[in-house]
C-alpha cells in the first residue's frame, strides 16, 4: 500500500482538486484506492457527493481499526473508497496531543487499511500542527502543490526548514507547481528560479483552469465532465509521475 | 443481490416506479453474454467462488450467497481449460490453489440484455448500482427465455439504503433470488450445481440390516463410476479417471471387506469382476501420474537431461493416447454396460430375509461395522508392530493394503460413529497412510523407469532418455531411503495409546448402543 499526503502550510493551492482527481485517475487504473479527507471542512468530500457517517469523528478516526472501516463509503466511482472528512476533525491536535506517542497515531491507523487497499490518498488540512507531523511520518510520499508567486514559495521554505528542525525525512517531499497562469511573467520567473534551486518539483505542471473550479458545481472528478482539457491530461500526466516513482516495477511493465 | 420480475408486472411500469419510490437514474444500455466455469466437482463454487467470462474478461469472484473476499479479472482472449493456460499472474495463481489437476467446464452461457441503473439519493450520490435485464439461456445457438431480472450491487457504507430497496422492490412482488440467477439457468438446463462430490457421504442407521446398508454404499459408489465416465470418454481432465479407479477399489473393497453379507460366491463373482474392471485401468492412470509430474522431474534435472526427459514424456504422451482411446472403447462398449446393469439390477434386488449363504444379511449394521472395523485395525497393527528396518518393501506394502482397507470401512461408516473422534482416527490412519504411500509411489516409479529403460531404444534420442531416467532413478532411490527411514516413528504415532483408546470406546465390538457419542 502507497500512502500519498496532499500537503500544504498554505490552503487554497490545489491540494483538495489534486488528490480527489489522483484517487479517481488510480481507481480508473483498476487500483483498490481509498481518499481520506482529513480536512474539517470536507472539501474532498463534498467533490464526492458524500457526508460524515453519523458516527465518525475524532476519537473513531484515531482509535481506527474495525469500527473506522466501517465509516467508509463507495464514491459513484468504481474502485474508489472514501472516508469522509468530520467536523470535529479541527480538534484532532487536541485528541491527538492527549494520546501516547501522538506523532505515530495516524501511521498505525492508516496500516488497517494494508489488506484493502493499494493506494491511500490523504487530503490532508493546511498548518504545521501535530497533526501534520504525524501526516509526515504516515506517508510514502508529502506531494505539496506550490503555486508560484512569491507568499507561496516562502511557505514552502518553510515546510522545508521545519522538516529539517524534526528531523523528519525531506525525501518525502516532493512539491509540484498548482494553480500555474502561463502568462503571468512572475509565475514563469518564480518556476524557473524554484526549479534552478530545487531539483525535487516535478516536471508536471497543473495550470490554473476554470474547468477545476467547476468540480464544486458538478461535485464530481475533472474527468466525468471534460475528461480530455489541459488540466485533465496535467492529472493524467501526474499519477503516471507519481506512480513511476513509487512503483516503478508495475510501471515498467505496460 | 438478483430479483426475479414476475410477468404481472409490466416493464414500463417498474421503470416508472424504480425512478419515483428509489430516484433511479437509468444509464447506457448493456449487453452481455456471460459464461459461467467450474470444475466437474464444483471446486469454485464449493470455495464460495464463481468464474466468468464476459467480452473477453474472466472474472474471480465470491459467488452469490457467499461471504466477500477477494476478486480477480482479466483480458484472456484463448479459452483455457486448465489454470497452467491462463496467462501468468493474480488470476492464475489464485485459480491453481483451487482447480489444480481439474479442467474447467462449460456450465451455462447467459444473455443479458438491458440498461444500467444507479440508485441516487437527495444529494444525487449514488448508494446502490444496478440492472434491469432480460436474462436468457443460450444453448448450441439457441436462446431459452428466463426471465426480467433486477440487479443490485451494494456500495460500501451504504448497506442501510440497499437494504430499504431491497424491502420496496419485494413489495413490489419480486423475488430475491440468494443465489443469483446461476441455479436457475442450470435447472433449465437440467442440470445441478455441485452435484458431484468424490467424499462418500452415505447416510446410514444403526439398526439398518446390514444387507441394505452394504448394497447402499455399493449403490452410491456405482452412482460415482457412472457420473466419471463421460468425463474419461471426453478425455476432459485425469481427475475423472482417479474418481472411477478410487470408486471400482472401495467396491472392491467393500465386496472383500464385508463378504459375509453376501452367498459366498456372489461376493467372489463381482470382486472379480471389478478386480478385472480396475486392472484395465492402471496403465492409464501410471501414465498419467508420470505426465503430471513432468514439472517435478524437470526440476529434479539438471539442464543437460532436460531434452533426454522429454524424449522420454513424449514416448509416455503417445503411449496415453493409445491407453485412453482403448479404455474409451471399453467404456463404450456392450460388456461394460452389461457389467454395470446387471450390477445395478443386483444392487437393487432386496437380500433374501434369510439366506442361510450370507448370515450376516440381517445383522444390524452398526454391529458388522464395529466388529470389521476392529478387525481391520488390530491386523493392521499386528503387521505394523511386526516390521522393523530390515523388513522388505512387501511388508510395507501389504501393511498399505490394509490400512486402505481400514480407511474405507471408517469411511464406509462414518455415518454411524461421532463426527471428532470419527475424523481424529481417519486424519491420524492418513497420516500412516501418506508414509506407506509415498514410499510405494516410489517403489513404482523406479520400476516403471526401470522398465523404460529396458526399452530405451523406443525414446529419440536413446542415450538422453536413458541418462535422464538414470538421474531420476538416482534421486528416486535416495528419497525413498529418507521415505522408510521415517517409517517407524510415523507409526509409533498411529499406534499411541490415545488412538487405542479411541478405538476401545468408539467401535469395541460387542456394544449394543449405536452412535450415541
Amino acid at each position: 500500500m502507497r500512502i500519498i499526503a496532499l500537503y500544504s502550510i498554505k490552503g487554497g493551492v490545489g491540494k483538495t482538486a489534486s488528490a480527489v482527481n489522483l484517487g479517481y485517475l488510480a481507481a480508473r487504473d483498476g487500483e483498490r484506492t481509498l481518499l481520506l479527507d482529513l480536512d474539517p471542512q470536507g472539501s474532498a468530500s463534498f467533490y464526492l457527493r458524500l457526508r460524515a457517517p453519523r458516527k465518525l469523528d475524532t476519537r473513531r478516526l484515531l482509535k481506527g481499526g474495525k469500527r473506522l472501516v466501517r465509516s467508509i463509503r463507495g464514491t459513484d466511482h468504481a474502485g474508489l473508497d472514501s472516508l469522509p472528512a468530520h467536523l470535529s476533525y479541527r480538534k484532532l491536535d487536541l485528541a491527538l496531543d492527549a494520546r501516547k506517542r501522538p506523532r505515530r497515531r495516524l501511521r498505525q491507523v492508516l496500516a488497517g487499511f494494508r489488506r484493502d487497499y493499494d493506494w491511500l490518498f490523504l487530503d490532508c488540512p493546511p498548518g504545521l500542527s501535530l497533526g501534520a507531523e504525524g501526516i509526515f511520518r504516515a506517508a510514502d510520499v508529502i506531494l505539496v502543490p506550490v503555486i508560484p508567486t512569491t507568499l507561496s514559495v516562502r511557505t514552502f521554505d518553510l515546510l522545508e526548514m521545519f522538516l529539517a528542525k524534526r528531523k523528519l525525512p525531506r525525501h518525502k517531499l516532493v512539491p509540484f507547481f498548482s494553480l500555474v497562469e502561463r502568462r503571468k511573467r512572475l509565475h514563469r520567473d518564480i518556476m524557473a528560479e524554484l526549479r534552478a534551486r530545487n531539483s525535487g518539483f516535478l516536471a508536471t505542471v497543473i495550470p490554473s483552469a476554470s474547468d477545476v473550479e467547476r468540480m464544486g458545481l458538478h461535485r464530481e472528478p475533472l474527468f466525468c465532465y471534460r475528461p480530455h482539457c489541459a488540466a485533465a491530461r496535467a492529472y493524467e500526466e501526474l499519477w503516471r509521475d507519481l506512480r513511476a516513482r513509487l512503483d516503478p516495477a508495475r510501471t515498467a511493465g505496460e | 443481490m438478483a430479483y426475479l420480475v414476475p410477468d404481472t408486472l409490466p416493464q414500463a411500469e417498474l421503470l416508472a416506479r424504480l425512478q419515483s419510490a428509489l430516484l433511479a437514474k437509468l444509464g447506457p444500455a448493456t449487453a452481455h453474454d456471460e459464461s459461467y466455469y467450474d470444475t466437474f466437482d464444483a471446486r469454485l463454487h464449493r470455495a464460495g467462488l464463481r468464474l466468468l467470462r464476459a467480452d473477453a474478461i474472466y472474472r474471480l469472484e465470491p459467488r452469490p450467497g457467499a461471504p466477500g473476499g477477494r476478486r480477480f479479472g482479466e483480458r484472456v482472449e484463448r479459452r483455457p481449460r486448465f489454470w497452467w493456460e491462463f496467462p501468468a499472474g493474480p488470476l492464475q495463481k489464485a485459480l491453481r490453489s483451487h482447480l489444480r489437476v481439474r479442467a474447467l467446464i462449460h456450465l451455462a452461457t447467459l444473455r443479458r440484455r438491458g440498461r444500467r441503473l444507479l440508485i441516487l439519493n437527495r444529494d444525487q450520490k449514488t448508494v446502490a448500482r444496478g440492472s434491469l435485464e432480460e436474462v436468457a439461456l443460450l444453448n448450441r445457438g439457441r436462446r431459452r427465455p428466463l426471465g426480467r431480472v433486477l440487479l443490485l450491487e451494494p456500495l460500501r457504507g451504504y448497506d442501510a439504503e440497499l437494504d430499504r430497496c431491497s424491502s420496496v422492490v419485494q413489495a413490489w412482488g419480486l423475488v430475491p433470488q440468494e443465489d443469483g440467477i446461476l441455479p436457475a439457468a442450470m435447472q433449465a438446463q437440467g442440470l445441478e450445481l455441485a452435484g458431484y462430490s468424490s467424499r462418500l457421504e452415505i447416510s446410514l442407521e444403526p439398526e439398518l440390516p446390514s444387507g441394505v446398508a452394504v448394497r447402499r454404499i455399493l449403490a452410491h459408489l456405482l452412482w460415482v463410476l457412472r457420473q466419471n465416465e463421460a468425463g474419461i470418454k471426453a478425455d476432459l481432465d485425469t481427475e475423472f479417471l482417479h474418481d472411477f479407479r478410487v470408486a471400482v477399489r472401495r467396491t472392491r473393497a467393500a465386496l472383500g471387506q464385508l463378504e459375509e453379507v453376501f452367498a459366498p460366491e456372489t461376493g467372489r463373482h463381482w470382486r472379480e469382476r471389478f478386480d478385472e474392471l480396475g486392472r484395465r485401468t492402471n496403465r492409464l492412470r501410471d501414465l498419467d501420474v508420470y505426465l503430471l509430474r513432468r514439472e517435478e522431474y524437470r526440476a529434479l534435472l539438471p539442464p543437460a537431461l532436460h531434452a533426454g526427459l522429454e524424449a522420454l514424456f513424449r514416448e509416455l504422451a503417445r503411449e496415453r493416447a493409445l491407453e485412453q482411446a482403448t479404455f474409451a472403447a471399453h467404456l463404450a462398449s456392450e460388456a461394460h454396460a452389461d457389467l454395470l446393469s446387471a450390477w445395478d439390477a443386483f444392487l437393487r434386488a432386496a437380500p433374501a430375509p434369510a439366506d442361510a449363504a450370507a448370515p450376516a444379511a440381517q445383522e444390524p449394521v452398526i454391529g458388522l461395522a464395529r466388529r470389521r472395523i476392529s478387525r481391520r485395525y488390530h491386523r493392521l497393527l499386528e503387521i505394523g508392530q511386526a516390521i522393523d528396518d530390515r523388513s522388505s518393501g512387501r511388508a510395507l506394502h501389504r501393511l498399505r493394503i490394509q490400512g486402505k482397507n481400514l480407511r474405507y470401512l471408517l469411511e464406509f461408516f462414518a455415518s454411524l460413529f461421532p463426527a471428532a473422534e470419527h475424523e481424529h482416527l481417519i486424519a491420524q490412519l492418513k497420516r500412516l497412510q501418506d508414509n506407506l504411500g509415498e514410499f510405494n509411489d516410489l517403489r513404482v516409479q523406479q520400476e516403471f523407469l526401470e522398465g523404460q529403460l529396458a526399452d530405451v531404444r523406443h525414446l529419440r534420442p536413446a542415450a538422453a532418455g536413458a541418462a535422464a531416467i538414470g538421474g531420476l532413478l538416482v534421486h528416486l532411490r535416495t528419497r525413498q531411503r529418507k521415505v522408510r527411514s521415517e517409517f517407524a516413528a510415523t507409526f509409533r504415532r498411529f499406534a499411541a495409546e490415545e488412538n487405542a483408546r479411541i478405538f476401545a470406546a468408539n467401535y469395541a465390538p460387542g456394544r449394543t448402543a449405536g452412535a450415541e457419542g
